[in-house]
């Protein structure tokens, strides 16, 4: 049955505007763009991307948790890159993440992120385990 | 048995390839919704503020046709042409989804598709039994 259930996740910093961490609806955990920030909304990892991407991914793994999924259940992430040059520095650290999972995935550059010095935004949708 | 149901509303402008959204079981995906009237010109001129409320009126109409409305959306990605317009969510956001909060994503975009726009969205709603 079709469910839908608002996470606010601990840990996290605060969400932008009038939006929450992830939505778990009809079977899906649609996860909110994820930055690379402390709980007190402070910039992590300085200017590098890697170390930014990591926090990205700690992040959204806490918030998978809360929903019930791990990186296994995602189905489709969207990468958004300050400078898409940084792509090949960031895939490494998707791979020691995601394994052998392969989630369908679009990697764009864009012109800023809600976080001054940010670098690297993800978001992604999961199939909440049955 | 699966449905997929194609949404073109008359009052919307057919800028692409595309339907304003298509319903597929009880997922609706909304396509991105530029701030243009259904002749396709620009609404808001150059006005942020103007240009969010009405993408926001014409985000609500789309998931009313699609059985929906704002406590329905899932996940709302925003594309500004300037970051620091994020503000100008705030308002039409609450105004769409009420006492719900949906899963978001903001970024800046070197342009939108249509000229003078400064603002996109797009979303997809699960409608509720």
């Amino acid at each position: 049955m079709s469910t839908r259930r608002e996470l606010r996740v601990a840990g996290q910093a605060e969400p932008i505007s009038h939006f929450t961490d992830a939505v778990e609806a009809g079977g899906f955990l649609f996860v909110s763009g994820i930055v690379p920030v402390d709980e007190q909304r402070e910039l992590v990892g300085g200017d590098d991307v890697v170390e930014q991407a990591r926090c990205v991914f700690e992040n959204m793994r806490a918030v998978l948790a809360a929903g019930g999924c791990t990186f296994a259940d995602v189905v489709k992430v969207t990468v958004y890159l300050t400078d898409v040059a940084d792509r090949p520095l960031v895939n490494p650290v998707r791979q020691e993440v995601f394994g052998e999972i392969r989630p369908a995935s679009t990697l764009v550059e864009i012109s800023a992120l809600v976080i001054p010095g940010a670098k690297i935004e993800i978001e992604c949708v999961a199939l909440v385990p049955s | 048995m699966s449905l997929r149901n194609e949404i073109s509303l008359p009052t919307r402008p057919v800028l692409s390839h595309s339907a304003d959204a298509v319903q597929a079981n009880e997922l609706l995906f909304v396509a991105g919704i530029l701030p243009v009237d259904a002749s396709g010109a620009l609404v808001g001129e150059d006005d942020v503020s103007k240009q969010a409320q009405y993408v926001f009126a014409e985000l609500d109409q789309i998931l009313a046709a699609g059985g929906c409305d704002g406590t329905d959306v899932a996940r709302i990605n925003v594309y500004l042409t300037s970051i620091e317009d994020s503000s100008e969510l705030d308002e039409p956001l609450l105004r769409t989804c009420g006492s719900a909060r949906a899963a978001g994503t903001v970024v800046e975009v070197r342009a939108l598709a249509v000229s003078g726009a400064r603002i996109e969205i797009d979303a997809t709603a699960v409608r509720s039994p």
